[in-house]
Parts: structure tokens; sequence; C-alpha cells
């Protein structure tokens, strides 16, 4: 609410003020435009017919149009079978990672146990090693458990967030004494404590720890990289340029490759603007 | 009361211990096992002879690594600097009183969400000679010129610079947004009150104001570049000549390629040292930040 | 945020719906093909792309219809990844049962001991040693044994697109070149291709950077009488790189791209360029000629690229294929994949519809081989291939090679200083 009142009273004051609003405004189309460009143009491109090239931009983005492109594709690559993996490797890395610090980031906040301080700190140590750093030895780990090549070697190395573990916690703190306190009093278990008043109470960062995993795992190129070998498994960061490497100048069909991959996370990110730029705002500044 | 100690530690192993396990194995033992496979000679197929220090000795020497580490250094200084106006600027932007703001702030974020290898493949296509987007746009508007924008050294570097504003900027860009938003309207209207100017106003209210997530934007910006591997590798593959090829690129090649992961695991502990120093300064940044 | 996500949850069940049905269970099940009932399963690797993939698919259904007790999965993986992957699967146990692998890459899996020996396999599924080229089976022996079948051997050469280069006047009327066969000769002949061809085409077409141009190079280089860039010392190789004669033909090829400007700089794709007929020379490797027979309104000539340099000298590679050594072996499979092994090689009639030169000299003596276009010239040229250097560190070598010679393409470097980094970086490598 008072967002609201201040932003009313800026405008007023900008309307009187700034002689320089509507350059600003058209310089910031421009931008925005510039910005948004190339994702306009591969849209284009990706309903052209195959084989189509111009040496005349502007043709790029007139007709013929076909969506011929999307079907071939669809139907003789293996793109739709790396958007499932990159889901669902997303998807389950998220739950997993949330589950396994909001459980962790409880007992250090709520519960009481010997070493609580020395094991947090422990954890704290996490921040400071650089997974890019230890690739090579989480390789070999990997592969003496037998899970290269695998979905669960995939999301496993990925779930230990101490990030996670830190904001939660300082979330779970921030619970009021006097409703912990009742409820231990009215013999509620620790679990039942967890599940039923802290987790729904720390909503917020909860979404934001999520989205921010979410998009960390859809973007994750170097350990998919490394630990796939089937096509089958490949997530999209990695089997694409497979599939374009394919194809060097003929634009059209890779370019739908491209915008098949691109096209959900597009609705997604349209769908969820506001909780994406709070989740970013949340963990960015935090850590 | 010692046992009562202990059922409480038995309470809390449950939650505790699935983190636990997962950092411990995928997080810690990495940094045991990487020591031990530096001392080694150690390839993808199976672990050879001790070798003691001699990866070291051998990386100290290596041109190719410090090559690489400079690239890295280099792609850290191109970037840095260069982002956190782009995102500054940008901020401003869209925090503008118009109804366009949200559009703006869609526009300059929306790249981020694209995974690396299409964003990528965009670059390959749109800077290719002869046939590619900005070529054939400079020229119908006139430029009779054809640049190599990956195979010239110069020129790749500004390729892959400019690609990876484009692509990452949003982030930091949302992060200035945000204290932008926070600045207290209050200290405006005073200054207003005052009469200063627009100008001034920025100067010594808006600016001050964006110190401390200057300071965030700037470190985590060093962190995130001196792990950059995937944009590079898939535009310009390290080249022409290796003259844009990342350490994490050398460290791949040697260890995958080359099949030496004994080297490969003693070059990424000069990472992980140079990662721990610069993480070390953003948390304790972050500490103050608090404070 | 709710709906949202419910939103968004119920699209990702889409996807997996329209993933799962349509008859595309193909992409969740994975792409092993059908195996027929009671066959065994052989999985191979190869690093093959466009019309040389076809082909050995082809020769792969064609075992598969053959006979029922084996089913070959063909397994297409990318080139530029091939070995990372090879090595990394088999470092993991998880790799194929048959492998595609260059002759000269051959030395350092010998080396790490993950191929099979096939000397007694050989005997049991009756391998005939004497019908392949010696030559090239001397490639795949260490210690007098075999360790791969050899398919074929694959010289670079040069492709005329016979409508351009005859409208500019430059070919005679049996269809040989009109050119000298010497530096100049040769400079000369792509010179007037550029003045007499017609607009918007150009004389050759060739890649600025990457592998063919150190192919080029190294196909110069031999026609200089340069040899070795290493001893071929198997594991402790010394550098014999003729620097002079490295230098000469290095500086030769610059002029192509910017003395005489016949090759235009930093094409993304000079197949396509070929083959769309904008350019009207080409010089790459011999499996391209099935892709330019296949083209339409393409005409071609392949012939073995000109010796302008007195010896006779051509880059050139062999595929072979290995059996990889597991801890637990399956004989049934490997008499399996042996057997299929043999079948290739001796199916290199179709193999060579890519354009390669069989390996067996019973298919090169065969009549359809024989009456296959153009292969007979350019078979020649197997006799005088200058095979790279035979050690473990020869891909590596190669990458070193590769990338050195880019920065003299991009005149990053004079060739001077391109070879003396070749010569310090190639020490260091062999040092170890």
């Amino acid at each position: 609410m008072a967002a609201k009142t201040t932003s009313n009273s800026r405008r007023a004051l900008d309307r009187n003020r700034d002689p320089f609003l509507k350059g600003k405004i058209t310089i910031g189309i421009v931008v925005s435009i510039l910005f948004i460009a190339p994702i306009i143009w591969m849209l284009f491109v990706s309903i052209k017919p195959d084989g189509f090239s111009t040496s005349t931009p502007i043709e790029w983005f007139l007709p013929p149009y076909t969506i011929s492109n999307y079907i071939t594709i669809i139907m003789d690559s293996l793109i739709l079978r790396w958007l499932f993996n990159s889901f669902f490797v997303a998807f389950v890395t998220t739950i997993l990672t949330l589950i396994i610090t909001s459980l962790a980031a409880f007992a250090i906040s709520q519960m009481k146990f010997r070493f609580k301080n020395f094991i947090f700190i422990f954890f704290l140590l996490g921040l400071m090693i650089p997974g890019e750093a230890t690739i090579i030895p989480l390789y070999e780990i990997v592969k003496n458990m037998n899970l290269i090549d695998s979905y669960s070697g995939l999301i496993l190395p990925m779930i230990a967030s101490p990030l996670g573990v830190i904001i939660l916690k300082s979330f779970f703190d921030n619970v009021p004494k006097e409703i912990i306190e009742s409820a231990i009093i009215d013999g509620c278990s620790y679990f039942k404590l967890f599940y039923k008043i802290v987790l729904p109470l720390a909503k917020p960062a909860i979404a934001a720890i999520g989205i921010f995993t979410f998009i960390g795992s859809w973007n994750n190129f170097l350990w998919p990289y490394l630990s796939i070998l089937s096509e089958t498994l490949y997530t999209l960061p990695v089997g694409l340029p497979v599939f374009n490497s394919t194809y060097s100048q003929a634009y059209v069909l890779p370019m739908t490759a491209n915008a098949i991959a691109s096209i959900p996370v597009i609705i997604a990110f349209l769908l969820f603007e506001k909780q994406i730029v709070k989740g970013i705002s949340f963990t960015g500044i935090k850590g | 009361m010692n046992k009562k100690a202990w059922i409480q530690d038995m309470k809390a192993i449950p939650f505790l211990l699935p983190f636990l396990l997962a950092y411990l194995i995928f997080t810690i033992f990495p940094i045991f096992k990487g020591l031990e496979m530096s001392l080694y000679d150690w390839n993808l197929v199976r672990k050879m002879e001790f070798v003691g220090l001699e990866n070291y000795v051998e990386m100290v020497q290596d041109p190719n690594f410090w090559q690489t580490l400079w690239n890295t250094t280099l792609f850290v200084m191109l970037t840095t600097p260069t982002m956190v106006l782009l995102a500054l600027g940008l901020s401003l932007l869209a925090n503008l009183n118009t109804k366009l703001k949200t559009f703006f702030r869609g526009s300059f974020f929306i790249p981020s969400i694209l995974s690396v290898a299409v964003i990528s493949f965009l670059a390959i296509f749109m800077l290719q000679p002869y046939t590619g987007l900005v070529n054939t746009v400079l020229q119908s508007i006139g430029i009779n010129a054809e640049p190599f924008w990956m195979a010239d050294k110069g020129l790749a570097w500004v390729s892959i610079v400019v690609v990876t504003l484009w692509w990452s900027v949003g982030f930091n860009m949302i992060l200035f947004l945000t204290s932008l938003q926070d600045i207290p309207d209050a200290l405006y209207e005073a200054s207003e009150i005052d009469g200063a100017s627009r100008w001034k106003q920025f100067r010594y209210i808006t600016l001050p104001q964006l110190i401390p997530i200057g300071r965030v934007v700037i470190l985590l910006q060093i962190l995130a570049s001196y792990k950059v591997f995937a944009q590079i590798l898939l535009i310009t593959g390290g080249g022409p000549g290796g003259a844009t090829r990342p350490l994490i690129q050398y460290i791949y090649e040697i260890g995958f390629t080359q099949n030496n992961l004994g080297y490969a695991a003693t070059m990424s502990y000069a990472l992980f040292f140079i990662l721990l120093i610069l993480s070390v300064i953003q948390l304790k940044n972050q500490r103050m930040e608090e404070k | 945020m709710i709906k949202k996500t419910f939103l968004l949850l119920s699209f990702f069940v889409m996807v997996l719906m329209i993933t799962a049905c349509s008859g595309l269970d193909r992409l969740v099940s994975g792409n092993s093909a059908d195996v027929p009932e009671g066959a065994t399963e052989i999985v191979m690797w190869n690093l093959f792309a466009g019309g040389d993939a076809a082909y050995m698919q082809e020769i792969v259904d064609k075992y598969n219809n053959s006979q029922d007790t084996y089913f070959i999965n063909n397994v297409q993986q990318e080139y530029e990844e091939y070995y990372t992957k090879l090595l990394t699967s088999l470092g993991a146990g998880k790799g194929p049962d048959i492998a595609v692998s260059h002759a000269h890459t051959l030395p350092e899996l010998v080396n790490l001991d993950v191929v099979e020996k096939l000397d007694s396999l050989a005997e049991k599924v009756g391998i005939d040693w004497t019908e392949y080229n010696k030559n090239i089976l001397e490639s795949t022996m260490f210690d007098n044994q075999h360790y791969a079948i050899p398919i074929d051997t694959h010289p670079h050469i040069f492709y005329i697109n016979n409508e351009l280069v005859g409208e500019a006047g430059l070919l005679n009327d049996d269809g040989t070149l009109k050119m000298d066969k010497t530096p100049s000769g040769y400079r000369d002949f792509f010179n007037t291709l550029k003045n007499e061809l017609p607009e918007g085409k150009f004389p050759f077409a060739f890649v600025t950077a990457g592998v063919d141009s150190f192919r080029h190079w190294w196909s110069y280089y031999s026609q200089l009488g340069g040899e070795h860039i290493v001893t071929e010392d198997l594991e402790n190789p010394t550098y014999v790189l003729d620097t002079e004669k490295a230098i000469e033909a290095a500086e030769y090829m610059l002029k192509f791209w910017y003395e005489d400007k016949v090759i235009p700089l930093n094409l993304a794709d000079f197949y396509s360029d070929f083959q769309s007929g904008k350019a009207a020379t080409i010089a790459t490797g011999v499996w391209s000629t099935g892709t330019w027979e296949n083209t339409e309104d393409l005409e071609i000539t392949a012939m073995p690229l000109p010796n302008i340099f007195g010896e006779k000298g051509a880059w050139g590679g062999s595929h072979t294929l290995v059996i990889p050594s597991y801890e637990e072996t399956d004989p049934v499979k490997q008499k399996g994949a042996l057997e299929f092994m043999n079948y290739a090689a001796d199916e290199g009639a179709i193999w060579a519809k890519a354009g390669h030169i069989p390996a067996k000299d019973t298919v090169v003596e065969s009549e359809a081989f024989q009456e296959m276009p153009y292969r007979e010239d350019y078979a020649q040229t197997a006799d005088y291939i200058n095979f790279m250097d035979r050690t473990i560190y020869a891909r590596a070598i190669n990458d070193i090679m590769v990338r050195n010679l880019d920065l003299i393409w991009t005149k990053e470097v004079t060739p001077e200083e391109g070879f003396q980094l070749v010569e310090t970086e190639v020490k260091d490598l062999i040092a170890d």
C-alpha cells in the first residue's frame, strides 16, 4: 500500500518536473526493442519455409509463413524429449532442494541439539565452495556411485544448497515464539510443527528459493555436459548445440528447435513475472 | 540430563540427515577427492601412479594455463564495469514514470530466462559473416563492411561481451530496480523544496543510495564471470586460435578431451582458491551491508 | 499464483502426453531400436554425419536383415565430442560393444587398454586378414596383434563444379584441368576462375579456421617433402617438424585468402557454398563425394589434390572398428560384434558410395567398386597418403596444430611465430 502512494506522489512530481521524460521513454522503447529483437527474429524465422535464406533483413519478417517446421522438429528430433528432461530434472531438483533445505533449516532454527553452532557454520562454509571448481572430482565420485548418465546423477549433486538453508533459517527465526511454544504445549510433534505451522509461514522464502533453484537447474550446462552420455538423457542446454551443429547455414529448422525450447519458458515468465522478480531481489540480495 | 540431550539429538537427526548427506557427499567430499586426484596421474579410465606435486609444477609452467586464466580475467574486467553501468541504466529506464515500465522491465529481463544454448545459437546466426542478420542489416543501412565477429580476436571479445550483457543483465537490473524503489520519496520531496535540479537529485540522492547494492552487484558479477564457460564454448569455441578460451574450458579439455583428470583437478584447485577468496570478500561485504 | 502454477503444470502434463502418445514413444523409451525376439543386441557407436551416417546405416540394416542371431543398434554420436564421450563411457563402464575409431587414435586406445585384442576371436569367426590392404592393416596392429578392423581410407581430395570451371574455359576436352601442376600454375588456375566467373560466384570454397585448414596444410607440407610432426614412437616420440617446409606450406596457403583473394574469408559453411553452386571448387575429404553426387543440378568431377610441389602427398585418415573391453566380457556379444565388423568391411562397396576407399583389396578390385565414377581416379591417392604420426599423442597433437594454425590463418601471428608456438606446445605435451 505504501509503495502505491509513494509512486503516485512520484508521478505527480515527475509530471511537473521532468522535461525529458518523453525523451527517456523513447530511449526506453528503443532499448527494449533491441533487447527483444533477436527473440522476435527467432520466432519469425521459425515460421519461414524450410531452406529460406535472404540478404534483405526485412524479408525475414514477411509472409509466407508455415508451421510445418514445428511438426518436423517435434516428429523427427529429440527436442521434446530434451524439453521434458529439462523440466523433469529442474522440477525434481527444486522439490528435493526445498525439502532437504527446509528440514535442515527448521532443525537449526527451532530445535535444540549439541554442536548446533558448529553444524551451522559448517553449512555456511558451503557458500564459499564453488561448484565449478570441484566438478572434476565430483565427476569421479558420481562415476564411482555408478550414476553417470542417469537422472539421479543429474539431480542429486545439485540439491544441497547452503544458501537455501541460510535464507530459510532466517525466515524461520522470525516465526513468533508464542506460536511455537503454544504448539509444543499442545503436544505438537516437531514434524507437525514444521509442516503445519512453520512451513506455511515461510511461503515467500520457499517460492523465492524454488524459482531460483528451478532457473539454475534449467540453465545448468557444465554438469549435464559432463555427466550425460546418452542422447535420450540430454537436457536442452546440452542437446540443442548438438542438434544445431548439424546445420550451419540453414537457419530455419534449428531456429524452430530453439523456438520450441524457448516458448514454454517465455510463457512461464509472462505468467510468473512478479514472483520471479521478487524471487531474484530476495535471493540476490541475500547472497 | 545427558540422556535428555541425547534424545534431543535423536529428534534433530531426521531433519538434518538428508541435507547433511547430500552436502557431505557432493559438496565437501569433492574437495578432498580433488586433492587426491591432483597428486596422481589419473585418467578417465583409471587411477594411475602417484606423482606427488608434479601436476602443480606443470601448472605453474604451462603457458596455456596462464593464457586461459588471463582470458577469464579479461572477461571479468570487460564485463564487470559494463554490466554495472548497463544494469544501472536499464533500471533507471524501468523505473520511469510511465505505463510502459512493466514492458521495459520484462524486455530487459526476458533474455535471461533463455537457455545458454539458445542465446549462443542466436548469436552465431546473427553474427555469421555474409549471411548473418547483423552484417546484412549493417549493409542494408549503407555500411559497406564485412566484419568477422567471431574470427577476429578483438571482435570475438566484443561479441562475447555484448552477448553476455544482453543475456544476463536482467538479473542485475532487477537488483538495482528494487533498491531504486526502496529509496524513500521523502528524500526527493525535501530536495524538491530546496530547489535541487533533477541531475543534482540523481547525483546526491539516487546514486549514494545505490552504492550498497552496487557493491553487491559488482562482487556477484566478478564471482559469476570467473565461472564463464558455456557461452564462450558455444559461440567461439574458445577461438580464434584459443584467444577467447576461458580457464574452465581448458580444464574441461585437459580432463576430458585430453584424458588427464589429474592435471584438470590440479588446475581446478587454482580456480577454487580464486573463487574462494572472492566469496570470502563477497560474504564479508554482505555482513557489512546487513549491519 | 496457485492458479498459474496449476496452468503451468497442466502444460507440463500436456507436453508429457504429446511426448508419450501419438506414436512418439520412441522419444520416451530412448532411441534403442526394437530388438527382434531372440536376437542379441549389439550397440555400436559411430561418429559419422550426413552421407556417411546414411550409408553406415544401410550396411547395418542389411546385416540385421541378413540374419537373426544379432541385432546391431547403430548409435550416431556427435563428431566433435566423440572420443571424449567414448573414453568417458568406457571409464564409466557404460560404453558400446562396437566403436568406430580413426586409425590414428588406436595407439591411444590400445595404450589405455580399453580395446580387445582380436586375434583369437578372429580365428573363431574365420577372418581372412590377407583380404585387407596391407598398409591399412598395419596401422591397426600393435606388437603383431590385431586390435581393429579397418573399413576404409579417406584422403583429402579436390572437387570441381564442371559447369563453372568449364564456362571459365579451364576444362580440356577430356575433362582434365587446364592447369600447370606447379605452385604458380595452381594459383593461376584460381585467379583465372576469379576473373572469369559470373557475379556472385567465387573460385574456391574453403574454411579459414578449423581442422580442414590443418589437413590442407598437411597435404602441401607432405608434397614439399615434409613427413612428420613427431617420430613414430608410440609412447616416447620426439619433435621433428620440418619448420622450413611447414612455413613454406603455410605461406603458400595464406596467399589464397589475402593475396589472390580466391577464397572469401571466414565462410560459415563452405560445404553448402559448393553444393549450392556458389563456388567453383572445393578441397575436402572423399566422404563428401556421395553428397555431391546426390545433389540435383550439381555436376562435379573428383580428383586427387594437385601435386604441385614435386613430391606426391595428401592428408588422409582411416576408419576402423574396435571392440571395447570391459571388466566382464560377453563372449556372445563379442563374437557377434566381430562378425558384423568383418561384414561391414566386406560391404565396402556400399561404404564407397559415400566416397571412401574400401579397406579390403578384394572390394577395391570388385566390379561394383570399379564401376563407380571417380573412385578409381582418386583411389590412387591411397598409395601416397601421409598418415598422421602414429603415437598415443596423435589426437592431442592434432588439437595443438589446429589451434595454432588458426592463429596463422587469421593473421594473429606470422607462420614463423605460429610454428614456434607449435614446437613449444608439442614438446611440452610429449615431455611427460
